[in-house]
């Protein structure tokens, strides 16, 4: 763990600089610890993938306090897990794969076989980001990895479910995007009017679960007529 | 008790980008959330000084073109920062002092003479919702969900008055046209610049490009920084960082930005100089230098 300045109010924390679900669980531990803490002093927290961002009151505590304080916390016990999995329903078929052929061909699977591996295993929320509940999942298995596209798509359609070299994500909003879209849950994955503005948060598993289009139009209905268990997405 | 009846004020043109704004949202960026707030506090602080209203209050940001406001009922505002040729019923008015508004007033705004946003505060208690403990307007992709994005033509603010209070005037110095100097912390990736690439950094003149809104501005400079390697695992980002890109040149992160990136981060703009290169247009020219911290 080094912590350095990060301009006058802030200081960033590494970890060691590596995409990893072990180092992950370091940041989790960290980031859980300094929020615990509820101090007026850390205005606000940043975790990413192998590193936590402090942003902090310099007029309550100096930078040099701070950081002998988070230097003393004990680091690599193992805390005990509230992880949740979210099973995210997911229809890989027309019209929604719009970039299929494209990852098909970066990758030389067939289209069975790209949906297989995408579902195959659960994915740890790296990192929170983007946009207001932009979950960044990884890993992908290493044989799916797609550069993104050369020209980023003006807007994303909502519920497009991408990848990107290690990683993949469910787009909340129609948003600008440049990531390979292999298909789209009909579930909203963020309410920003919910005291709860995302279903995902940082050091949950995400599962994905391959759907008929007549499945994902039957999820829609019950979503929009309130009779949808939102319950089930929880396994 | 009577009840107040609160003042109204429409927006007959709603402007080129003008949003409510406060101190912005700070807590919540592990959900991915950016700050938002004021582009440049000490403008917005001193509107709501003027009209003794407290700090962090909810303001109006115009950016470029102002709006055109008509008010329902008397009221007193004030205006700082970027001066737009502010008028009242097509009479020129002043900046940086109280101005008592009548009812049917029409505030308006012409040619953009110097800066790039003015704030408009309005004395009085502002009828708004608060989001996430802020009322800060939310970047453009995520209007959708809130009612909270850039106002719209025919919008209505409605303020409960407060009690008038004797003028308050200040002179501040006009915003500068000419190259700004821009002094920065070094940014957690610093050190893995070449040291003639950060000589480069601090050496060159670099030009603001047409690419400077809420979420950052991008700069050009005549000679490219090479950063290696180019880029980092996606970590924190601060409004005020400055990162590297691919082609070498600098963005600015500013308060709407996403609250990760992945381009070397070079540098840090305090507050004082976020507030500088927050009233900076298209064209106009800067240099950064090191504080050497």
């Amino acid at each position: 763990m080094i912590i350095r300045p990060y301009g006058t109010e802030a200081m960033l924390v590494d970890f060691e600089q590596q995409i990893d679900s072990v180092i992950h669980g370091r940041v989790m531990e960290f980031y859980l610890f300094c929020k615990k803490r509820n101090s007026t002093a850390i205005r606000s927290i940043i975790p990413a993938y192998c590193s936590v961002t402090i942003l902090f009151d310099p007029a309550i505590i100096s930078y040099n306090q701070l950081k002998s304080q988070l230097e003393s916390v004990a680091i690599g016990k193992t805390v005990a897990s509230q992880k949740r999995t979210i099973c995210i329903p997911v229809c890989y078929e027309p019209p929604f794969a719009l970039d299929l052929r494209e990852i098909m061909k970066q990758t030389a699977l067939t289209a069975q076989a790209i949906i297989d591996a995408h579902t195959a295993s659960d994915y740890l929320v790296y990192m929170m980001g983007f946009v207001p509940g932009f979950a960044y999942l990884g890993k992908l298995n290493a044989s799916l990895f797609c550069a993104r596209k050369a020209v980023p798509r003006q807007a994303v359609p909502i519920g497009a479910v991408a990848i990107a070299a290690a990683q993949t994500a469910i787009y909340p909003f129609s948003t600008p995007g440049g990531w390979q879209i292999l298909g789209n849950t009909p579930i909203q994955v963020a309410d920003l009017s919910k005291p709860e503005l995302s279903l995902f948060s940082i050091g949950d598993n995400v599962r994905f679960e391959s759907i008929s289009l007549t499945k994902y139009h039957q999820i829609i209905q019950s979503i929009k007529r309130n009779t949808f268990d939102w319950e089930q997405l929880y396994v | 008790m009577f009840e107040k009846i609160p003042i109204k004020l429409t927006l007959i043109r709603p402007g080129l980008y003008t949003t409510i704004q406060d101190n912005g949202r700070l807590g919540c960026q592990d959900q991915g959330i950016p700050q938002g707030g004021y582009m440049d506090v000490e403008s917005a602080n001193l509107a709501n000084w003027l009209v003794a209203n407290p700090r962090s209050y909810p303001v109006l940001e115009l950016t470029m073109m102002g709006p055109t406001i008509q008010f329902e009922g008397a009221c007193q505002i004030a205006l700082t920062g970027a001066d737009m040729g502010a008028t009242i019923n097509g009479l020129a008015t002043k900046m940086n002092q109280t101005i008592n508004i009548k009812n049917q007033d029409i505030l308006g705004f012409g040619q953009l003479k110097r800066g790039l946003r003015t704030y408009l505060a309005v004395r009085g208690t502002w009828q708004l919702s608060k989001w996430l403990n802020s009322y800060s307007a939310l970047p453009p992709q995520i209007i959708g969900q809130m009612a909270t994005g850039p106002l719209k033509k025919g919008q209505v603010i409605s303020v409960i008055v407060s009690n008038s209070i004797t003028q308050r005037s200040v002179a501040i110095p006009s915003i500068p046209k000419s190259t700004v100097l821009l002094q920065v912390s070094r940014g957690p990736e610093y050190h893995r610049f070449d040291p003639s690439m950060v000589q480069r950094f601090f050496g060159q003149l670099y030009t603001m490009t047409n690419r400077f809104d809420r979420m950052g501005c991008l700069l050009k400079g005549v000679q490219a920084i090479d950063s290696v390697p180019d880029e980092i695992i996606s970590s924190g980002l601060i409004p005020g960082t400055i990162q590297i890109t691919n082609a070498g040149q600098p963005i600015v992160v500013l308060q709407d930005a996403p609250v990760t990136g992945g381009y070397n981060r070079i540098a840090v703009l305090g507050r004082k100089q976020r507030n500088r290169i927050a009233q900076m247009c298209r064209g106009q020219q800067l240099q950064f230098v090191d504080s050497k911290n």
